[in-house]
């Protein structure tokens, strides 16, 4: 198997995508370790008077926020020394990573706020469709396949196991099969 | 051994049908590139919750061991690992795929795979009661030195990666203190948030971090797509050849059954350590990584063996040691049962149906991969984006069923967005588990030895276990001190 100049470009791409998502996440991290250290006086419990320090509530929070925040600092520092995030403003000709988990992330809310609604059958049997449809599973089989889906996952979690799941507000199976 | 012998009196039909069809669903879902152990058990856990405790949790082993076994067959025929520990399998096993030998590398990566995961059980069976005896006499200072061990060795385990070790485990460990602080009853980092006083729950992240980043994943076409091949069942011939090389075989064998027992290491480090043993012992080292038998036996022996391993310090010690096993500790904290020394004492008949259980998984496994090979493939094939989507519903199911509040559904949707940017970043999960799991079994420990020491710090280096599990995380350190600094230095000149 050898490696063409193309698989070389595709992997230093790759690399690079990595390294900008890791910086990010480091700066996030040390971020909300800074802001918790920042918060700890208040937030990290009771800790009565003449406490020894080693009873205290406050430090194991703390030890494992500045632990957390000084790798993620140095991980930030390196990133950004290697200026992972140059030409990146300039670039804007691809769809952001990011951007399919967020829909999906917001699609993943919608369907829970639907079984709260219409219930676990209905709102999964929806789903489903909606993201087959959105990835391009779009011919009559893969519709199938979703009902097929959805039913199996009532029939094993709710109705064979005995899972209990929030009675929807409005019941769907009802107002079509009302026998 | 006696635990293990009684145990055959607990096996019911229940039991069994379980074990099967955790055998047959394991191989299945390890056989799909895209989905792991990990997740597997991750989506299965709130279905183990409905369960006994003994049966939920053979389901859950049976799908985590079988798992590495159906992961084989992908990393084999198509150069795509079904599970990640199944890497090093692509290295030997698809070249000689690729020469015409495909039956033959099914056949030792089969073979290689039961002995593995029969040593395994061997060693647990044989090293958990003694483990355990010793365990009973453990003060907090012990408990609290055992837990610090296990902490430093899953940082240490992100080889090349220390810092993002680090700072997950930092992450984790202070998750787990956020909510309801025990000692002085007030609450640490709830911010007034309602839900958080009961601190962050641990399925839901769980599910979050492997299960919905995955799916994220899977439906954003962050994981290639795979080739198309085709396979036949191995002959006997080809099914006993693994015993020309037993060497190699029952080496990596054993140092499976050692990196399992360790704390943060795991299958990877296993067949790696193994792979390179294989490689220097080896007489033909230049054909490894292009189709060498014993470069296979060895990946395959060592991965296999991890899972019954891993399971000896939480059964003994309490202590989990990797992600999976984290997970399994979540189902024991579920149904009441605290794994430990005292159970032992007290629940001899779940200890020896596991045995039992993890035994027969192994046989079930084995006997389904073979005789569902030609089938397998196809299922490798499974479109990726119908795995993601039946994800969802998984996680909603799972995440919801655990205290009945949708709270723990969008918990798990917030960690399955820290997941997926975990996954994009190359930055390892099962840290942020091990510091959620083993940081208030640390801080609990601590506090307590430290109060009955009146903080004298020499109470962790009088007491000989205490002293001994340091000395043993100060020997691994300075191992990977020096290991890097040889490796800066290579790099240098």
């Amino acid at each position: 198997m050898t490696e063409t100049t193309s698989d070389v470009l595709d992997e230093a791409a790759r690399l690079r995508e990595r390294d900008r998502w890791r910086t990010a996440v480091a700066v996030a991290i040390a971020l909300l370790c800074g802001v918790m250290l920042a918060l700890a006086p208040g937030h990290s419990g009771r800790t009565p008077p003449g406490t020894p320090y080693y009873n205290a509530a406050w430090l194991m929070p703390v030890v494992a926020l500045v632990i957390a925040g000084g790798a993620a600092l140095a991980l930030a520092v390196r990133g950004l020394r290697s200026g992972v995030f140059r030409g990146l403003a300039t670039r804007g000709d691809t769809r952001p990573a990011w951007l399919g988990p967020v829909i999906l992330a917001v699609s993943f809310g919608l369907y829970i706020q639907l079984t709260l609604l219409i219930g676990f059958l209905g709102a999964s049997l929806a789903y489903i469709l909606v993201l087959f449809v959105a990835t391009g599973l779009r011919r009559w089989p893969y519709l199938l396949l979703a009902l097929g889906l959805a039913v199996a996952l009532q029939l094993i979690f709710i109705d064979l196991l005995d899972i209990w799941m929030p009675t929807p507000k409005v019941d769907l199976v009802a107002a079509i099969w009302p026998w | 051994m006696s635990y293990f012998l009684n145990g055959f009196e607990n096996l019911s039909l229940d039991l069994l049908l379980v074990l099967i069809s955790g055998a047959m669903g394991g191989v299945i879902l390890g056989a799909i590139p895209g989905l792991g152990p990990a997740i597997a058990v991750a989506v299965l856990l709130p279905v183990s919750f409905t369960m006994e405790p003994l049966i939920g949790l053979s389901m859950l082993l049976g799908v985590y061991s079988a798992s590495v076994y159906g992961g084989a067959v992908p990393a084999i025929l198509i150069n795509t690992p079904g599970t990640a520990v199944n890497v090093l399998t692509t290295f030997d096993g698809y070249p000689m795929a690729r020469r015409g030998e495909a039956r033959r590398a099914l056949g030792l990566a089969y073979s290689a795979s039961f002995v593995g995961g029969m040593v395994s059980i061997l060693a647990l069976t044989v090293l958990s009661h003694p483990l355990a005896r010793i365990a009973a006499t453990f003060t907090s200072a012990d408990y609290a030195a055992a837990a610090f061990l296990g902490l430093a060795l899953v940082t240490l385990a992100q080889k090349g990666d220390l810092l993002a070790g680090i700072m997950m485990l930092g992450l984790g460990a202070f998750l787990s203190t956020i909510g309801f602080e025990k000692v002085f009853t007030s609450q640490r980092f709830t911010l007034d948030i309602e839900f958080l006083r009961g601190g962050v729950p641990l399925v839901p992240a769980v599910l979050g971090l492997f299960a919905i980043s995955q799916a994220f994943a899977l439906l954003s076409g962050q994981v290639p797509p795979t080739r198309k091949a085709t396979a036949r069942r191995s002959t006997l011939k080809e099914l006993l050849e693994v015993f020309h090389y037993p060497v190699t075989l029952f080496r990596s064998s054993g140092f499976g059954v050692l990196m399992g027992v360790l704390p943060g290491v795991g299958e990877w480090m296993a067949q790696f350590f193994s792979y390179e043993l294989a490689k220097r012992g080896s007489k033909t080292p230049e054909k490894f990584g292009d189709g060498a038998p014993e470069g296979l036996i060895a990946a395959e022996s060592a991965n296999n063996a991890v899972p019954a391993s891993a399971m000896v310090p939480l059964l003994s010690l309490g202590i989990p040691g990797e992600a999976l096993t984290a997970m399994m500790m979540s189902v024991f904290l579920v149904h009441n049962v605290f794994p430990g020394p005292t159970l032992f004492a007290t629940r001899p008949d779940f200890i020896g149906g596991l045995y039992v259980s993890m035994f027969l998984v192994n046989i079930f496994a084995v006997v389904f991969l073979y005789l569902i090979t030609p089938w397998l493939i196809r299922i490798c094939h499974l479109d990726q984006r119908i795995i993601g989507a039946v994800i969802f519903p998984l996680v909603l199911v799972g995440a919801y069923s655990i205290n009945y509040n949708i709270v723990d559904c969008y918990i798990a949707l917030a960690f399955g967005l820290f997941g997926f940017a975990f996954k994009m970043a190359d930055l390892p999960t099962a840290p942020i588990l091990i510091g959620m799991i083993l940081g208030p079994i640390f801080e609990n420990r601590f506090r307590q030895a430290m109060s009955i020491a009146n903080g004298d710090w020499s109470i962790f280096v009088t007491r000989p276990v205490s002293l001994g599990l340091l000395c043993i995380a100060a020997l691994i350190l300075l191992a990977y001190l020096y290991s890097s600094m040889k490796e800066r230095k290579r790099h240098e000149t």
